[in-house]
């Protein structure tokens, strides 16, 4: 789905916006993608027992 | 930390040159971010800047990237909302699009370069001192390959090793080398070298990437270490060791790296444009918005220092026309380095005041202190596509901006 221009962004209000987003979420819907990305946040002892300070 | 897994370092992703992928990326965060494809020169609505590109995908949202990668070559990822905080939490990992014919290496191995600001106990210190961002910026106290000190990886002995060096760091420029033994670079930020270049005394900035041929010692008694060599001294990164009988390889066997498909510049025609980094002129903290501010203005480019990342609408910094070329000139007015980072198009380093550049094709030129470069560029694609300084502390006090292609 075609994204809206940086300008109907800007000028096109909420409604442009909820439209875009729903587009997109209905689009992740649709099909797997080929990657996936969970930006989280992690405990502070993923780091190896060797970090230190250097 | 902050991760772009929920259980462990961010994941190298592998696409193919040409071939497109989708990406759908869920914010599991408690705010808002953003994923810029760094080097990619994708469609403007996939290039992940917020407001400039796309809105921010808001804490429990999903936003699908998807796009056709039209180089090869080794990139990076990286939220471009509350950038110097969600990077400096662990949010960078390497993204390597693979070449439609394998050059012939027996292995791969993707090296994300970086500091972590810790203090003492092991915990997160403050991110950044706000002499320091008005100056060269703050330092991580610990540096780290793929989220490791100092990690030692077993190799084939004998075989032909391409690493994939990114500096994903927020701040450090240095020198690297392969030490222990033969190695060659290949390409710089993702474009093959013409020629190989020793890999010695290789400078690289923040968002700059290096692909290095390494052909594994025979002997395991033997070490290869990565180095960087520092102010105070040269630092071990990673350790390699031979294992097994030797595989005999010879760097001659590679098959050159193909040129990435990046349009030639028609010099006597191109129109300049100049651009000055230096300070701000003025002392306004940038106004605060969901992607964050350090609360400071320190920078500028053309005396403009970029007001934060907000909805604007602002003015670009100039308007180039579709398909036409530019030389951009590129004046560093600072005691300090600033790599620039241009978005969306690759460009071609022509000289500069301070020193013999090669003819390289980047998307991010190192500006030494004080120093003028030329760079020159066709203006292929189209969109809105940030220009900044990639020490995320000048990029986040004012020295950011961006270049319009096309109405």
């Amino acid at each position: 789905m075609p994204g809206p221009s940086r300008r109907e962004f800007l000028l096109g209000g909420a409604a442009s916006l909820a439209a875009f987003a729903a587009g997109s979420f209905a689009a992740g819907q649709a099909q797997a993608a080929d990657h996936a990305l969970t930006l989280a946040g992690l405990d502070h002892r993923i780091l190896p027992e060797t970090l230190t300070r250097g | 930390m902050m991760s772009f897994s929920p259980d462990g370092p961010p994941p190298v992703l592998r696409f193919k040159q040409g071939v497109k992928t989708t990406i759908d990326v869920t914010n599991a965060l408690q705010e808002a971010s953003v994923v810029h494809w760094h080097g990619l020169r994708i469609a403007n609505r996939m290039d992940g800047v917020p407001y400039l590109t796309q809105y921010p995908i808001e804490a429990g949202q999903t936003f699908r990237y998807a796009f056709t990668p039209p180089d090869a070559g080794t990139f990076w990822y990286h939220p471009h909302c509350n950038t110097l905080e969600q990077m400096a939490w662990g949010l960078t990992g390497v993204l390597v699009v693979e070449e439609a014919q394998d050059p012939g290496f027996d292995r791969d191995l993707p090296l994300n370069i970086r500091d972590f600001r810790l203090g003492g106990d092991g915990q997160f210190i403050d991110f950044f001192k706000p002499r320091n961002a008005a100056r060269g910026g703050t330092y991580g106290t610990v540096s780290s390959v793929n989220w490791q000190v100092d990690p030692v990886y077993d190799l084939e002995a004998g075989s032909l090793v391409r690493l994939r060096l990114a500096v994903t760091d927020v701040t450090r420029v240095g020198a690297y080398e392969i030490a222990g033994a033969e190695a060659q670079v290949i390409a710089l930020d993702s474009n093959p070298l013409p020629v190989p270049l020793p890999a010695s005394g290789l400078i690289l900035a923040p968002g700059q990437r290096a692909d290095i041929a390494l052909r594994v010692p025979d002997d395991e008694s033997e070490e290869v270490r990565l180095v960087l060599n520092r102010p105070n001294g040269a630092k071990t990164m990673a350790r390699f060791r031979p294992k097994g009988s030797s595989l005999h390889r010879d760097l001659r066997e590679l098959k050159p790296l193909p040129p990435n498909p990046v349009a030639e510049p028609d010099l006597e025609n191109a129109e300049i444009l100049d651009f000055v980094f230096g300070w701000s002129p003025e002392g306004d903290a940038p106004q605060s918005s969901q992607c964050g501010s350090l609360g400071y203005t320190f920078w500028s480019i053309n005396r403009v220092a970029w007001p934060g990342d907000l909805p604007g609408p602002f003015d670009p910094l100039a308007r180039l026309k579709l398909g036409k070329s530019y030389i951009l000139r590129l004046r560093n007015e600072t005691p300090n380095d600033h790599p620039i980072h241009l978005h969306g198009v690759s460009f071609k380093l022509l000289r500069s005041n301070k020193r013999e550049l090669p003819p390289l094709v980047t998307d991010t030129a190192l500006l030494r202190s004080q120093e003028t470069m030329e760079v020159a560029l066709v203006a292929d694609n189209p969109g809105d596509w940030a220009f900044h300084c990639h020490v995320i502390e000048h990029q986040k006090t004012g020295l950011a901006g961006f270049l319009r292609i096309g109405d």
